[in-house]
């Protein structure tokens, strides 16, 4: 079977080029599979990928690229205009323009492989258009659904019951596709992100820390973490709490940590290419987040043999951690909660391995193996 | 991390230690899933030396990378505990030798020249009075009254508050407001020190995997009229105290 994805920019680093890499690397021990992306603005990806998986630009920004005759005039007049057929509330409206547009328009109708999977809503959109009616096309969601603006969403709407599948990352985005998709026979199935096999660090439980990762932006509400953490650092003063990451409100977030004197006992690690290793020094991950769309790093602690205390807030946390088994799911938004939850989860040593233990075996409903698996079974129930 | 180590370049060969530590005797103690009987060799990093790792205390100072047949060796553990290293340095030492996993799971062993220093574990900066407390790391267990100086690296002459060893554990105190006096530069770097008997150790935080602390830890900061305290990591991880005559905003 031949496979092809669609990404806006494989070069560079992010949540939804390494999911990418890593399925399609799966993939690649039993089809053919290539990755298109649409963009090009470096020799080499950022990120691994395995040999076997081709990997094709449609659109070179590196300096100096040259446009194959006799485009090249065409793609210069083009390219300084906006893109006509890209929802300027596409999260990256920006970086796409009007031969953007052209170029991909000739790709979709000239691409013949069995199954083609978009991996963003811009994408998704322009496969509904404009992919030929032989191929199966999947959307994948790495939003949620709410995520979308109200014009786009429109678009969503008039566009995907031309798809034959849409491939979300929680229960919860199935449902509400499902829901939106009504009568079409638009298929949706749930398939989470998968983490690549082979072995790693692991945790031994032994070191007081708690572990927090992701971007330093809002949504991820670490204003709550501190305060969370203000009363474990009275309690348990000897614990401390590492944040890995960087982002707009960090100095903000710094500024509070200041204020909350936690100096002591909260370090801002920056990011690291190594969360796997750095997840092995802890013993509780924390998720503090308002909204979580998947929850990949939930996925890499288990993995690493480390618990997970969580916000119970919208919608990976709750579909992945199975409270007081793998880790702790307190009420969202109660920052005494987590607090409480931390307290609780540093007291029990002995549970908190035997949760360890469980989030290892948990782990492994995510391995990329048995996450490829599950999409070929959704080719299958597709197929022509 | 190498573009190398990211793709996968580097062989995975050989098994994997599933406990790779330095142990307080300096030994490099290694645990395989199954039995090995494999010589580990090291190699360092900047001149290619090579030495066998049975004995670790000729290992001279650098950062040395573990072979065995000839193959890195991987690692799934982080190389150290935090405790582990509290222990490690209550003995004293001249050197110490760590162990290290790197983001592509090679073992590396780091070997450092070090001096008996005070390992800083809690800063208070507040009401007028920067206060720090800690322990003996490298050095013998002393006993007694003792100052917390703050010695200024241009300008003003030593300050110094009250403080106290009691075996390994050391709490001072200093205020701030005599190292703020005759302010006259724009900003003045203080170091900080423990003082007992004639004999200075530095206050440091190192005892964990955090590099460039500088960066990653703020301390509170107080005010003395237009003048800032604020204690702060170096770029060793001491820690010193830089005195700011603040700009007016305009």
């Amino acid at each position: 079977m031949k496979i092809s994805f669609l990404i806006l920019n494989a070069y560079g680093m992010g949540g939804t080029i390494r999911a990418t890499f890593d399925l399609a690397g799966a993939m690649s021990e039993r089809h053919e599979v290539e990755i298109v992306s649409v963009f090009q603005h470096a020799d080499r990806p950022f990120l691994p990928l395995a040999p076997r998986v081709r990997l094709r630009s449609l659109v070179d920004l590196r300096e100096g690229a040259k446009v194959r005759w006799p485009f090249a005039r065409k793609a210069a007049r083009l390219s300084a205009q906006e893109s006509a057929l890209i929802h300027p509330e596409e999260r990256a409206y920006a970086s796409f323009n009007a031969w953007s547009d052209a170029v991909l328009v000739r790709e979709l109708r000239r691409l013949r492989s069995d199954v083609l999977i978009t991996t963003r809503a811009g994408l998704n959109l322009m496969a509904a258009r404009f992919a030929h009616k032989r191929v199966v096309t999947i959307a994948q969601e790495h939003l949620h659904f709410e995520a979308h603006q109200p014009g786009i969403f429109e678009e969503i709407r008039t566009w995907y019951p031309k798809l034959d599948a849409v491939v979300t990352l929680t229960e919860a985005d199935e449902h509400d596709y499902r829901n939106m998709l009504d009568g079409a026979p638009t298929r949706v199935f749930t398939i989470g992100n998968g983490l690549p096999g082979g072995p790693r660090p692991r945790s031994r439980q032994e070191n007081r820390i708690v572990l927090a990762a992701g971007r330093l932006v809002p949504v991820k509400g670490y204003d709550r973490l501190l305060k969370a953490f203000v009363r474990v650092a009275e309690e348990r003063p000897d614990w401390k709490l590492r944040i890995y990451g960087e982002g707009r409100v960090g100095e903000k977030l710094v500024r509070l940590s200041v204020k909350l004197r936690l100096h002591n006992n909260v370090t801002f690690m920056g990011s690291t290419g190594d969360i796997q290793g750095e997840l092995a020094k802890a013993s509780i991950h924390a998720v503090s987040s308002r909204f979580e769309g998947f929850g990949m790093t939930i996925i890499e602690a288990f993995a690493s043999g480390v618990p997970v205390i969580s916000f119970d807030c919208p919608r990976g946390p709750r579909e992945i951690i199975t409270s007081g088994v793998n880790g702790l799911l307190v009420p969202a938004d109660d920052v005494d909660a987590l607090a409480e939850g931390l307290i609780r989860m540093i007291d029990d040593e002995e549970g908190r391995r035997r949760m360890a233990e469980n989030a290892l075996q948990a782990a492994r409903n995510y391995d990329i193996s048995t996450i490829a698996g599950r999409w070929e079974k959704s080719f299958a129930e597709l197929g022509r | 991390m190498s573009i190398e180590a990211r793709h996968g370049m580097i062989s995975p060969m050989g098994g994997r230690a599933v406990t790779s530590r330095v142990a307080d005797d300096d030994t490099l103690r290694i645990e395989w899933p199954e039995p090995v009987d494999a010589e580990i060799v090291l190699r360092h990093v900047e001149t290619g030396q090579e030495c066998p790792a049975a004995d670790l205390r000729v290992l001279p100072a650098g950062d040395w990378m573990a072979f065995s047949r000839g193959e890195p060796v991987l690692t799934d553990d982080p190389g150290f505990c935090l405790d582990g290293l509290w222990s490690y340095a209550e003995t004293r030492r001249s050197r110490e030798i760590r162990a290290f996993r790197t983001p592509a799971g090679l073992l590396g062993l780091r070997v450092r020249e070090v001096e008996p220093y005070v390992e800083v574990i809690r800063v208070t900066a507040d009401d007028g009075v920067i206060q720090a407390e800690g322990a003996v790391a490298y050095g013998d267990p002393i006993r007694g009254e003792a100052r917390l100086v703050a010695v200024a690296r241009k300008g003003p002459e030593p300050v110094s508050g009250p403080a106290s060893f009691q075996g390994r554990w050391f709490e001072g105190a200093l205020e701030i407001e005599p190292m703020t006096v005759n302010q006259v530069r724009p900003r003045v770097f203080w170091d900080l020190y423990a003082e007992i008997a004639g004999t200075r150790l530095p206050l440091a935080t190192r005892l964990d995997d955090i590099v460039d602390k500088k960066t990653k830890v703020r301390f509170p900061a107080q005010r003395v009229a237009q003048i800032r305290v604020r204690p702060y990591y170096t770029e060793t991880d001491s820690l010193a105290v830089a005195v700011s005559v603040e700009e007016a905003t305009s």
